[in-house]
């Protein structure tokens, strides 16, 4: 019983960093590096949604448009400190990202000070499902990752634009000689990457009640975790990579320590990697 | 305002981040692994130091300090540096032996989860540290004797030795054979294999060094404020140490030492931005404002020093190569192989499949000692892969090879080079960071040279080989004229001059048999004329060659007998009178070409 | 130039510039005190709580004319909530600006910096570190006006253990668990609650320690109510509280909680939610009677000052602010010279109750007092202020209860109720 309600909790939990790995890994897969800066996607995404909510819009929308303003705001940042750097290989780019990490939380927090919001959602009562306690925010969750991940998977599968991010997620000179203006697909890529960020970072706020300027930053390692996991660049592996650490956290926090469940979500990982050195869905490096 | 004893504090701070600086330095800018967690050896350090000094509990110290921990060894602060740097060490060992097939991204991110860990089990096993409590009352050297007053400049000066000390036993290492493979290995891993090199166990080495120069950096730390608490060991302080060496500049001690003085003084510096006129009221209405409009400005400082100082501020300079030795320019003599009548190298039924594509499909021929063979084929034939099976680079799916009659299939590229075959690559592999020189001197060093020890203390008969290998390099130089360009780096080479280079490293190591793959290609013609000619000599002293090369003519005219590929397999064999005759080997190029 | 003499350059120029700054603002000599706490990082809200309680003393200061004509400023020391960010906040705090006290540091920084806190005599009274570690640290210069967390928990331990102190309707807990975040704020409580309910006869029936920082705590949740406890002593950061109690909702726990004093304040309740919150217990220090009243003047004068709710600490700040503030004047009117270390000894004369002593809640009264020539002893919201030899305080504490959306006092535990 009490195992089978750890699952449902994990789920939820796995259904938050599955949401943010895919938009992590989505960037990876053109761009190649990973993202120090993408817990900050998540970060603005909860607060401008919080900011749109408290100028008196409807939840969902102030969500949707929360999500639109960080994916612009994400391709305006790697136009200005990524894209120069593209071509001066793997390291710049990840310190770069680690200096933009700093400067967009602590704008955050130079604006909106360093105290905890609550996130207003209402408080509800869990539904009961045979003895099992499957909380309402738990379902939303779960639906809008599910939205999520099956709209990735029409965007790469079905459209003009995911064939492309495919393309050149493949083999980048082979996509240049093909005319694919990378300039666009590297736009478009970074838009949604932020945007699901941001999306990422609103379920991140529903779950945790609270909105605080290093939320994002904090989340990032279960992220990545998730995203190696799952081998980077593979969209469907980072989705199964979210669901599998999270399950492996709230799992570690039952039945290993509680005090010890981020560290054995990571030691999943480690594990993972030593067995399959490219995680479970990765082909190439 | 004591601006002395300020300055003495961030200066012995300054030093400790320094080293490690150093430490990380020595993983990454000579060893090439990116290690996001080297916050951990810091952290073992520094409580593996406290445990071991700390008064045993139950004694007369631990009562009158009313101290809480559990364990105290009671031993020397000399011990507990030891201790440091062995915990650093052995953590290391343990990262590196579980990451070791890891590539980069997962690698940064492995260590990383790893330093987290780390920092996890020192916060929740209480017993051993106390978790979030801390361990106050940690010994300081010579705490008593010294009055509180001068001890923070006894204390830098302590640190100023201990860090200068390990400072200049890195550098020497960094010059020695040792630190020119580490080198290596960070410029290209794969293509010191195929010399020989082993270069797991020297990356494993240098992580080993570096964690334990961050252990000792730890003990400096723990020490220095007497208390040793988890809270300091979070995932921002690697990064600062990044920062610090990437600002310095890395592959360079003393770029690593400057950068950790530039950072403190930025992290310090930045401390003051209070004192800009104007700031106070928005300062007063906003408690946050000013400390994170310092981490703007940090991250700003770190995004600019990345975009506008690539090498750092001072960058990895040149080294000059010693002068010539003495001894005369002597040729290495090439490496006999066992005595064996048969073939030098035999291939049978050689397979190897990339998702649905077979690169090569049933592939086999032989090679006799003393020749010179020719692979070609249309492009997609399978020569490169072919190249790649033989030396190792990749594992076959099926078939064998045998050298001079040993199976190698399977075995890894340092085997396979040790074993007597030496390779080149289509796109020349060099360490475009170092010299003509030094790619040279890495290919012929011999491995006992490049361990550890040999780093440290030097022998007479280490001594003899490095010159022995020097005096190689001379007459390599010389034989292929470019003694003039010894101290260029090889990443300014023209391409022609690259290809020269990578059969050059190959003529320090004299193995018996060498595959070149186009050695030719994007070479002007006069030069590979020359680089042919100096092959056909390689070749009369006793050196057997398969060369792949799409020139006809040179093929045609240095080669004794050709083996032609398509679409994986062989397609043909023989003299190049044979190959020339031949209807199929004509429809296929034919073919290939149309198509 | 070289790259490396331009950034070198660069650098220097910059610290140049930073220190001119800081001797320019030297030469209208105000006094300065550091705010030693973290600003950034992950206890960052804990300096921006007690840094407008502090201003709003200082201005009060100010406004009647200074201390001797000098003004009250503070200069602030990030500790980033990491210890060496803490030793050199608080060197540049005490040998560069030249702070006359120090408001903090939180236990954390506290490891760090006590080495140079006790060699340069810096007067410290810290509203933040309630930590048992710092029951036996530092004599003469250490102040707290935050009772030891052992003092606190056991007031915890008592309340829920007996009827009387919990209000209309309450009753005593028989199987209560608690948990408490791994956080160095937080650790300190655990023994002391664990301890102080055994001996009122309960036994803890389960203990949970849990990693701050995480996104949910049902699965630690779960654990809790495995145990099928009547009340559940929670000891955590506002964040974590808020996630623990609504994730507790979820899984339909309706049982009681007790909450630590940090979090009895408004802002929790406007944090988790006043549904949520309902009927929670939690913790205040106070004087006396009287005392409740103060803290309700202050929390209404604070909402004036500030347009806040009083936050975690708010009480304490006033608390150590204001007997900072009486120290500095007592000290001044005394020969006209203010040290580190006469400070040290006018925080107690300022404090300590004695015969003849005029008891005053506030620096403008305490003031009109020492200008009279009378010698006071501060009292405080947060209890009687009387540091004992290790600068620490004792008081009586206020059981209070979350009612219709709003704290209510609801018991008084004296002090020897804690015996």
């Amino acid at each position: 019983m009490i195992f089978i309600q750890t699952l449902v909790f994990g789920l939820a939990l796995g259904g938050v960093i599955a949401v943010s790995a895919v938009g992590l890994t989505l960037a990876y897969g053109v761009t190649r590096f990973i993202n120090f800066a993408f817990g900050e996607f998540l970060t603005l995404g909860a607060f401008f949604c919080l900011m749109l909510a408290g100028m008196g819009l409807p939840l969902v929308w102030a969500g949707l448009l929360a999500a639109l303003i960080v994916g612009v705001l994400g391709v305006l940042l790697a136009r200005a400190f990524y894209d120069p750097l593209m071509s001066r290989g793997l390291l710049p780019l990840l310190v770069t990202s680690v200096g933009i990490a700093f400067v967009v939380q602590n704008l955050v927090r130079m604006i909106a000070g360093s105290n905890p919001f609550r996130f207003p959602l209402p408080l509800m009562r869990p539904i009961d499902i045979a003895g099992i306690f499957v909380p309402r925010e738990q379902l939303i969750i779960l639906g809008v990752a599910l939205a999520a991940m099956l709209a990735v998977h029409l965007l790469l599968r079905f459209t003009m634009l995911g064939k492309k991010m495919r393309a050149v997620a493949d083999d980048p000179a082979l996509a240049r000689v093909a005319g694919i203006s990378s300039r666009r697909v590297l736009d478009a890529t970074w838009f949604v990457s932020a945007l699901i960020g941001a999306l990422g970072g609103i379920l991140l706020a529903i779950t945790q009640i609270t909105v605080a300027p290093q939320m994002g930053w904090h989340f990032l390692l279960v992220v990545f975790a998730a995203v190696l996991l799952g081998g980077i660049g593979s969209p469907y592996g980072a989705m199964i990579g979210g669901l599998l650490i999270g399950l492996a956290m709230e799992l570690g926090a039952t039945y290993i320590a509680a005090n010890y469940s981020y560290a054995f979500a990571f030691v999943v990982l480690i594990a993972v990697l030593i067995l399959r050195p490219r995680g479970l869905l990765g082909g190439r490096g | 305002m004591d601006l002395l004893a300020f300055a003495t504090g961030l200066i012995s701070l300054a030093l400790i981040y320094g080293l490690l600086a150093i430490g990380l330095n020595l993983q990454f800018g000579f060893a090439g692994v990116i290690n996001f967690g080297y916050v951990a050896f810091f952290a073992v350090g520094a409580f593996a130091s406290a445990i071991v000094t700390l008064p045993p509990p139950g004694s007369e110290a631990y009562l009158e300090a009313s101290a809480r921990y559990d364990i105290g060894l009671g031993l020397p602060i000399a011990a507990g540096f030891i201790a440091a740097a062995l915990a650093g060490a052995l953590l290391a060992l343990f990262i590196g032996a579980v990451s070791a097939r890891l590539a980069t991204h997962y690698l940064a991110v492995a260590t990383f989860a790893m330093a987290e860990v780390v920092r996890s089990v020192l916060g929740n096993e209480t017993w051993l540290t106390r978790g979030e409590f801390g361990i106050s009352n940690v010994p300081q050297p010579l705490g008593g004797v010294i009055s509180p007053e001068s001890y923070a400049l006894f204390y830098l000066a302590l640190t100023a030795v201990v860090v200068g000390l390990i400072f200049a036993l890195l550098r020497r290492l960094g010059e020695k054979p040792f630190g020119r493979l580490l080198r290596a290995i960070k410029d290209d891993e794969v293509s010191a294999r195929t010399l020989g090199k082993r270069t797991a166990s020297a990356k494993l080495r240098a992580l080993a060094i570096g964690g334990a120069v961050g252990g000792v950096a730890g003990a400096l730390w723990t020490h220095s404020l007497g208390v040793v608490h988890v809270g300091q060991f979070v995932p921002i302080v690697t990064f600062q140490i990044w920062l610090a060496m990437l600002m310095g500049g890395s592959g360079n001690h003393w770029g690593a030492l400057l950068g950790a003085f530039v950072l403190i003084a930025i992290r310090e510096g930045t401390r003051f931005v209070g004192g800009i006129p104007g700031l106070d009221e928005i300062a007063a209405a906003n408690p946050s404002f000013l400390p994170s409009l310092r981490f703007v400005l940090i991250g700003l400082l770190l995004i600019a020093v990345v975009r506008f100082f690539p090498g750092g501020l001072l960058p990895e300079r040149r080294r000059k190569a010693p002068a010539a030795p003495g001894t005369a320019p002597a040729h290495a003599p090439p490496v006999p192989v066992a005595a064996t009548d048969g073939p030098i190298l035999e291939v049978a039924g050689l397979r190897k499949r990339f998702g649905g594509l077979a690169a090569v499909d049933g592939a086999g021929f032989v090679l006799r000692p003393g020749t010179i063979t020719g692979l070609i084929g249309p492009n997609g034939a399978g020569k490169s892969t072919m190249i790649d099976l033989l030396s190792g680079v990749q594992r076959p799916d099926g078939g064998t090879v045998r050298l001079a009659g040993e199976d190698i299939t399977g075995l890894t590229p340092e085997e396979i080079a040790d074993k007597g075959l030496g390779r080149t690559f289509q796109t020349p592999r060099l360490y475009p960071s170092m010299t003509v020189w030094e790619n040279l001197m890495v290919a012929g060093m011999p491995r006992g040279n490049e361990t550890l020890r040999a780093g440290l203390w030097s022998s007479a008969a280490r001594r003899r080989a490095e010159q022995a290998a020097a005096a190689r390099a001379e007459a390599v130089l010389a034989e292929l004229e470019i003694a003039h360009m010894r101290d260029e780096l090889a990443g300014s080479l023209s391409g022609g001059q690259r290809k020269l280079l990578s059969l050059g490293r190959q003529m320090m190591r004299r193995p018996p048999l060498i595959l070149l793959d186009e050695p030719a290609a994007g070479v002007n013609r006069r030069l590979a004329g020359d680089l042919f000619d100096r092959i056909a000599e390689l070749n009369r002293q006793g050196t057997t060659f398969l060369i792949v090369e799409h020139e006809m003519q040179l093929i045609m005219r240095y080669c004794d007998r050709i083996v032609v590929m398509h679409q994986g397999r062989v397609l043909a064999e023989g003299t190049p009178e044979e190959i020339r005759a031949n209807a199929e080997v004509i429809e296929a190029y034919l073919g290939g070409a149309v198509a | 130039m070289t790259a490396f003499a331009k950034g070198a350059t660069g650098v220097a120029m910059g610290m140049a510039a930073a220190l001119a700054a800081g001797t320019a603002s030297a030469q209208e000599d105000p006094i300065r005190i550091g705010l030693l706490l973290p600003f950034t990082g992950q206890y960052a809200w804990v300096g921006e709580n007690v840094q407008p309680v502090a201003q709003m003393i200082a201005e009060e200061v100010n406004g009647a004319g200074g201390i001797g004509g000098r003004e009250i400023t503070f200069v602030q020391g990030d500790t980033e909530g990491v210890v060496d960010a803490g030793t050199t906040a608080a060197q540049k705090l005490i040998d560069v600006d030249n702070v006359m006290a120090l408001v903090g540091p939180t236990s954390l920084s506290f490891s760090g910096s006590k080495n140079l806190i006790i060699d340069n005599g810096v007067p410290m009274v810290t509203p933040t570190a309630g930590t048992t570690e710092l029951d036996r640290a530092c004599q003469d210069v250490c102040f707290r006006t935050v009772p030891s967390d052992a003092l606190g928990g056991r007031a915890i331990a008592r309340a829920a253990t007996d009827a009387q102190y919990l209000g209309e309707g309450g009753t005593a807990w028989e199987n209560p668990v608690l948990m408490v975040a791994q956080s160095p704020a937080m650790v300190s409580f655990l023994e002391p609650i664990e301890r102080s309910f055994s001996d009122f006869g309960v036994e803890v029936a389960k203990v949970i320690e849990f990693t701050p920082g995480k996104p949910s705590y049902r699965s630690e949740v779960q654990e809790a109510l495995a145990a099928d406890p009547d009340g559940i002593v929670l000891v955590a950061a506002p964040e974590e509280s808020a996630r623990v109690m609504t994730n507790a909702f979820q899984s339909g726990y309706d049982g009681g909680w007790f909450v630590t004093q940090d979090q009895t304040n408004a802002e929790y309740i406007e944090l988790a939610g006043a549904d949520l919150v309902n009927g929670t217990y939690g913790l205040e220090e106070v004087a006396s009677e009287e005392g409740q009243e103060l803290n309700r003047d202050f929390e209404t004068r604070y909402k004036e000052y500030s347009g806040d709710d009083v936050k975690i600490f708010g009480t304490n700040t006033y608390d150590s602010m204001n007997v900072i503030a009486l120290a500095l004047l007592s000290d001044q009117m005394d020969d006209g010279e203010i040290t580190r270390a006469s400070l040290a000894e006018h925080i107690r004369a300022v404090s300590d109750p004695g015969e003849g002593k005029t008891q005053v809640t506030s620096f403008t009264e305490g003031k009109k007092a020492l200008e009279a020539g009378e010698k006071i002893d501060y009292r405080g919201l947060v209890g009687p202020i009387d540091f004992d030899d290790w600068g620490n305080i004792a008081a009586p504490f206020g059981i209070r209860k979350v009612q219709d959306g709003a704290w209510s006092t609801v018991a008084v535990v004296p002090a020897d109720a804690l015996n």
